[in-house]
Parts: C-alpha cells; sequence; structure tokens
C-alpha cells in the first residue's frame, strides 16, 4: 500500500545543525506560549510540547519521524502526562488492523494482474486524445483511490503515465500532477480511500454508506472541478500529447503491449472486499453486533482468504506489502494525539474555536475545512486529522454521528494535500517515483501554484455541497 | 612531472632524431629509439623499456595521422616526458617476416615518422598531451611533408622546433575521445536498433541527425522496457507471458516503430563540450553515473569517451 522510498538524501551536518535548532527553538517558544500565555498547566505543555516535536519532525526529519514517535510517546508516558489504559483507548488498534487488511488484499490484487488489466484496458481505448488521455486516467485514479487506498492508486497510475509519455516522448511532470490531484481528492469518496477517512469513520461513529451519501457525491463534483481547472491549466501540454497521440494512431501503433490477463480472480478479490465493507452496516444490524465491527474485520477476512488462496506468497504479503514502518507511526501519533485529549487541551481548543465563531457548529464549516486543509498542506493530513478529532468532538458534543463538522475536515484534510508538493502521501510517493525514474525534481513553486488553485476549488466545491447537505443531516436527526 | 609551457621540441635533442630508419624492423626502430633516449637519460633502463614495449597489446602503437606513429611506455624513475623520433623512406619492416617472430606490430608498412614516448609513470596525462601537440603540430599545414623530406637530425628537430607547438597545459574531451564511433540515424527504425545492438554487442548508440547533431542516445534497457513494461511485470503469475508473448508486438512492428520510442530524455545521458577538461569528463561520469559521455561542439557530435577509454588513456596508456 504505502510504498515509498524511505531513503532520503544525506543531509550535511550543518543543514542537520539548522534544521534541529529550528526544531528545539519553535518547540521551546510555542511550550512557553502556551505555557505562560495560553495558561495551559505542566501536563498540557508537555503534551503540546511532544506533539508539536513530532510534527516537526516528520517536516525535518523525514526519515526519523519513527524514532521520534518511539521517543515522544515513553516521554508522556514517563512524565505521567499520559497512562497507558488512555494509551491503549487512543492508538485505533482496529483502525491499523483494517489498513494490514487492505495493504494484504492490494498485495493480492497486484500479484493477480488486477492493476495490469485496469493498465491495459486504458492503454487499449480506441481513439485516444490528449483531453480524453487526461480525463480517464484523472477519473480512473480518484476512483481507484475510492476502493483501495490513494499510495495503491498513485502507485499504478504513475506506471500507466511513465508507459504514455515514455512511449509519447512527452513531458510526465503536468500528467503525473494531475493523476495525484485526481487521487487525492478521490481519496475523501469512501472510507477506503484514506486513513484519514477510516481514522474519521471510526472515532466518529460513521458508516460506509455515510460516506457513500455524504461524502462521495461531493468527492465527485470536486473532482470534475478540478479536472476542469486541470485541463484549463495544462492545456498546452495536453495539446502536445494530442498531437503526439494523433501521430500515434495514424500509424496504428499502440501505447505499448498488451497480454492476456486473467483479471476475474482479482476483480472477484475487490469487489468481494468492497461489497463487505459496503454491507458491513447492515450486517452488523442483522447481527446484532457493534457498530463498525464487521468494518474493521471485512479487509481482514479478505486477507486471510488471499493468504491461503495464494499460501506461497503469505509471507510476502505480510512482510512486504504492509508498510509497518508508516502503521507504527501511525499508532504512536494516535496514541500522542490522544494525549491532547487526556489532557483537555483539545478542549481549550474547542473553547477558543466556539469564543470565535459561537455556538453554531455549522457556522464553523469553512473555519474547520480550511484549518484542516492548510494543516494537511503542510503537515501529514494523519497527524492533524488525529489531533482535530477530539476537538470536532468538542464542538460537535453528544449528537448522532453524521454531521457536517466531520466531513469539513474529511474534505479539508484530502483537498488541502493537494496544495503542496508534501500535502499527502500520495504526492510523496509519485515524484519520488519520478524524481528516481527521470532523476529530475519538481519545482516546489510549480505544484504550489497549480495546488493551491486546485485545493481552493475542491474546498470551495465542498463547502458550497455542505451548505446545502448540513440542514439535511441535522434536520434528519431531529 | 611535465607541467605547464613545456615546448614540443624540448623533449627531445636533435641527438634523439634517427633519420632513414629503413633497413631496420619495427623492433629494431623500436630498441633503437629506446637506446637513443636512455643516451640522454642514464635513468632509462633500455632493455626493460624495450620489453615492455613488447608486452603490450600491438606494442602500443597509436596513430595520430596516416603514416605518423607513437609508441608510449611509463617508465619507472623517470622524471620528465622523453621524445625520440625516426624517420622512413619506404615504411618499416614488420618483424615478423625478419626473426621469424609472432609480431604485433603491424600495419607499420606505410609508416614514415616513429615517435616513441617514455613518460614518468606517475604522469597520468603526459603522454596523452604530447600526443595533443603532436597532432597539432601535424594538422599544421606542410609540417609532415617538411619532416619527411628532411635528411639529417638536426633539420628534423628544427622542423619540430620551427611548429611552435606546446603541450597543452591539460587535457580537453577531445583530446581523449574516441572519433571513431558508431551511430543511428533518428530516422531509424526499432529494427535498425535491434541489429546494431546484436551486431555490435554495445547498451547504447548515440543517435543524430542528417546534420550529424546529437538527438538522443538509444539504450537497451529502454528496449527490454518497451518490450516488457514495469506493468507487466507486478503479475507474480507468469502464465499469460511464458512465450515473451509482449514482445511479439515489437516484433510485428519494429520496421515501422521509429527510433523515438526508446531514445532516452536528455536527462538520461551526459554530454560535454570538446573544450571541457577531461577531468571534467570524469567528473560528468561519476555525478551523472554513466558508463559514456558524448563530446559535442555545439550540438554536432564528435565523439565518444566511455569509463574504459578513461582507465585505458589515463591509467594504463
Amino acid at each position: 500500500m504505502v510504498h515509498g522510498n524511505e531513503a532520503e538524501a544525506p543531509m550535511s551536518g550543518s543543514a542537520l545543525a539548522i534544521r534541529f535548532a529550528i526544531l528545539t527553538a519553535s518547540s521551546a517558544v510555542v511550550s512557553g506560549l502556551v505555557h505562560f500565555v495560553w495558561g495551559l498547566n505542566n501536563a498540557q505543555t508537555i503534551s503540546v510540547t511532544v506533539f508539536l516535536v513530532i510534527i516537526l519532525a516528520t517536516l525535518f526529519f523525514w526519515s526519523f519521524r519513527l524514532a521520534i514517535a518511539f521517543i515522544g510517546l515513553p516521554a508522556l508516558i514517563l512524565t505521567k502526562t499520559l497512562d497507558l489504559e488512555c494509551f491503549r483507548e487512543h492508538c485505533s488498534l482496529e483502525v491499523i488492523l483494517f489498513l494490514i487488511g487492505m495493504m494484504v488484499v492490494v498485495g493480492g490484487l497486484r500479484d493477480l494482474g488486477f492493476f495490469t488489466w485496469i493498465i491495459q484496458a486504458i492503454l487499449k481505448m480506441q481513439g485516444m486524445t490528449g483531453r480524453r488521455f487526461v480525463l480517464v486516467s484523472a477519473v480512473a485514479s480518484a476512483l481507484s483511490a475510492s476502493a483501495v487506498d490513494e499510495v495503491t492508486s498513485i502507485l499504478f497510475m504513475s506506471a500507466l503515465i511513465f508507459q504514455v509519455c515514455d512511449v509519447l516522448k512527452v513531458r510526465p511532470i503536468p500528467f503525473l500532477i494531475i493523476c495525484v490531484m485526481a487521487t487525492n481528492v478521490g481519496s475523501a469518496g469512501t472510507m477506503l480511500g484514506n486513513p484519514v477517512g477510516i481514522l474519521i469513520g471510526s472515532r466518529a461513529g460513521l458508516t460506509f454508506e455515510d460516506f457513500m451519501i455524504w461524502a462521495f457525491p461531493v468527492m465527485l463534483l470536486s473532482l470534475v472541478a478540478t479536472i476542469a481547472l486541470l485541463l484549463v491549466w495544462y492545456r498546452k501540454e495536453i495539446m502536445e500529447l494530442d498531437a503526439r497521440l494523433k501521430q500515434r494512431r495514424d500509424h496504428a501503433l499502440p501505447l505499448g503491449p498488451t497480454v492476456a490477463v486473467p483479471f476475474r480472480r482479482g476483480l472477484l478479490l475487490i469487489v468481494g472486499t468492497i461489497g463487505l465493507v459496503a454491507l458491513h452496516h447492515r450486517i452488523e444490524v442483522w447481527l446484532g453486533l457493534e457498530t463498525n465491527s464487521v468494518l474493521y474485520m471485512a479487509p481482514l477476512v479478505a486477507a486471510g482468504i488471499v493468504m491461503i488462496w495464494r499460501r506461497g506468497r503469505a509471507r510476502h504479503y505480510i512482510e512486504h506489502d504492509v508498510e509497518w514502518w508508516t502503521l507504527l507511526f501511525f499508532l504512536m501519533l494516535f496514541g500522542v494525539a490522544g494525549t491532547l485529549q487526556y489532557t483537555e487541551v483539545t478542549t481549550e481548543i474547542a473553547t477558543s474555536l466556539k469564543n470565535l465563531i459561537g455556538d453554531d457548529s455549522v457556522a464553523m464549516v469553512p473555519l474547520v475545512m480550511t484549518m484542516a486543509a492548510l494543516g494537511s498542506a503542510f503537515i501529514d493530513n494523519v497527524i492533524f486529522v488525529a489531533a482535530f478529532i477530539p476537538v470536532v468532538q468538542e464542538l460537535i458534543g453528544e449528537v448522532a454521528p453524521v454531521h457536517p463538522l466531520w466531513w469539513a475536515l474529511l474534505f479539508g484534510a484530502c483537498f488541502g494535500g493537494n496544495i503542496t508538493m508534501i500535502g499527502s502521501t500520495a504526492n510523496i510517493v509519485a515524484l519520488g517515483m519520478m524524481e528516481k525514474r527521470y532523476r529530475t525534481r519538481i519545482n516546489f513553486l510549480e505544484w504550489f501554484r497549480v495546488g493551491l488553485a486546485a485545493g481552493i476549488t475542491a474546498c470551495l466545491i465542498a463547502w458550497l455541497a455542505l451548505l446545502v447537505t448540513g440542514p439535511i443531516m441535522l434536520g434528519s436527526q431531529g | 612531472m611535465t607541467t605547464e609551457n613545456v615546448k614540443l621540441s624540448s623533449l627531445f635533442a636533435p641527438e634523439q632524431v634517427t633519420c632513414h630508419l629503413d633497413e631496420m624492423t619495427c623492433h629494431e626502430a623500436f630498441r633503437h629509439l629506446i637506446k637513443l633516449i636512455g643516451t640522454g637519460d642514464h635513468t632509462v633502463d633500455v632493455e626493460d623499456t624495450y620489453q615492455q614495449v613488447l608486452a603490450r597489446k600491438s606494442c602500443g602503437i597509436a596513430f595520430v595521422q596516416p603514416g605518423i606513429a607513437v609508441i608510449h611506455v611509463r617508465v619507472k624513475g623517470l622524471e620528465q616526458l622523453r621524445m625520440a623520433v625516426g624517420t622512413s623512406r619506404k615504411g618499416f619492416r614488420c618483424a615478423a617476416n625478419v626473426e621469424g617472430v609472432t609480431c604485433a606490430a603491424d600495419g607499420l608498412s606505410s609508416v614514415k615518422l616513429i615517435v616513441m614516448v617514455l613518460a614518468p609513470l606517475d604522469d597520468p596525462t603526459g603522454y596523452l598531451r604530447s600526443i595533443a601537440a603532436l597532432t597539432h603540430a601535424c594538422q599544421q599545414e606542410g609540417f609532415i611533408e617538411q619532416v619527411f623530406r628532411q635528411e639529417e637530425p638536426e633539420n628534423v628537430w628544427e622542423t619540430f622546433e620551427e611548429a611552435n607547438e606546446y603541450l597543452p597545459a591539460y587535457l580537453v574531451a577531445r583530446d581523449i575521445m574516441n572519433a571513431d564511433f558508431l551511430c543511428l540515424y533518428d530516422t531509424d527504425t526499432l529494427s535498425h536498433a535491434i541489429d546494431a545492438f546484436c551486431r555490435l554487442g554495445v547498451s547504447e548508440l548515440p543517435v543524430i541527425d542528417n546534420d550529424g547533431d546529437l538527438v538522443s542516445i538509444a539504450a537497451e534497457d529502454e528496449l527490454i522496457r518497451v518490450c516488457l513494461p514495469e506493468y507487466i511485470t507486478w503479475m507474480e503469475d507468469l502464465t499469460p507471458i511464458l512465450n515473451f508473448e509482449p514482445f511479439a508486438e515489437i516484433l510485428r512492428r519494429e520496421s515501422h516503430v521509429p527510433l523515438l520510442e526508446i531514445m532516452q530524455f536528455s536527462d538520461r545521458y551526459a554530454t560535454v563540450d570538446e573544450e571541457s577538461p577531461a577531468i571534467h569528463v570524469a567528473k560528468v561520469m561519476l555525478r551523472r553515473d554513466v558508463h559514456q559521455v558524448y563530446v559535442t561542439r555545439d550540438k554536432k557530435l564528435l565523439g565518444v569517451i566511455t569509463i574504459q577509454d578513461f582507465i585505458h588513456k589515463v591509467l594504463r596508456a
């Protein structure tokens, strides 16, 4: 699932020292401010400081983030800022198990040629034009992100982009950016699209059906707007692609070799898994099970079947397809973020927001969405969402799970990932692949200009949609 | 070690020149020229140096111009570059024809000028810089004819002196490139490239246009990638491709698939200007992680420098 290259360019001693100094100074200044100015107590100050250190570590020392999380968690427990019981409560083990199951399923799908089949289907399309290629690849990226996850989606869609651009000898960057942005938008469509989705669903008690009703249509609208923007933004590059595609068509040359892939087994696996996930709520009601218990167990059942079916590869799936590094980081992170709730820092934040905006939680939609978008643009969106979920819980209070603020948090976190090149794991993975293959880097501003436009467009659409659907959500709950 | 402002004629004296070596075999000529250097520099062990010449592949002969051969040996203990010159009206006889031995120094029958260069063991570029200066001298109008015409050693030396050629301060890309390279044309098809790869056993070939400008390179690994793209290799079950099915498409269309298909983007290969210092070429090879560098003047392809060229010319030649 997350197959990003962890290798980081070796940093010079002075660069390392400067970054460490910034990290230490920022943490000291913030801890001083929250303690003396905001008036937080010692436990609250420690939890904010450790959380900030982890955030800055992911920014400055990407490859050390897990090591820092490993040290941060004991620091909280040894200073009595967090106890083990609270850690167990907040580490969202069910989310981690869900992600493990999906990673194994994705490994199985790859082995069974399912992704090969999808790419070949696009390559074999008749009468392919530049605009049609962009539309097909963007929609495929978004839908596959919704169906599996954003990183898997971008991994195999990047292979499609590289193949077509290599054959036609056009610059792949614009088409890669289009796919990455469509992937980020598509990842908000279901609980499967992004760890953020399953985390919000888990904490808010949302079901897959809730996502299909309240998130998927908004995702589609935002996708249409994003693709339209990108079609205009990259019109020159698309015209060039169009001309090259025409030359290719005129000579009756294919975009790549294709082989007969026995895709039915992979299709059965993905349809079965998504079907089980999609029906989880009805099964739970029917069997009288705890909310979301089938949701979390469905990928594990599918993964178990894959490991029995392809028993020779079972160990490979667990050892290589499960991204333990990222999952352990999430586990630690959820625990550390839980400290903010445990020490009531999140209550303080919620109170401040209420003082600023008032008690009308719907009026907070644009604020939460903007904060989530900006937060996700510069730090890992999972970190931001993990910390912000308790704040939203405080803002909403004890009401039914479906609330506009949850969707504002989801859309902000997913769409905000488009703003910068480090905004989401999909961006980092895609750019890493491109750098490795073409030995070229994308300019931060080249991404930022189009990313900001795409992020704002998608967030505006989502906000407008929530303005319409928000009252319906709240009204349906009486 | 030889440094800057060294005149070519200062590497030898009239005493290190012999005219009319016509009666000697090539091996005898080599030994004779080494002996001439040995008379002026006692650090040279004539017999040992001669054995080194014989031990080298084709006696280490390099042809700087038609009719002009340079033989080079690195000598332990030698402090500076030394040169000896021999001329012949008829060309040199092959040793095999006379002594009944295997002679590796073939192709000397048309050679009218032999230049023996002895270089200090720890001077990586002295020999190549002397060849560069000799090549420049030979390019001067009438220089070669005048050398061939001379009857006396003093006059030969004076011709070199009047040529007023200095050893370059450092080697440039042009000095170490291989100007005799094989290439493909941008109008060729995949079929031409596959034939060339199979016939020549090379991993990449430059692609030029009708003006001789470097367009790109065609690479073997790109050819394999075209036949077997990444998305097909994802499958664990190889049953659908056990008989190389993806390659069938290439076989069917290779004669009309343009070479463009396997050309690399410009960031995948390295070019240097002909005037770039040779050490810059080594840096480019390491930084860009490439095994060969293309030498150009503006866009025109002049030659190719491979890692093997470097190792051979700088460390062993």
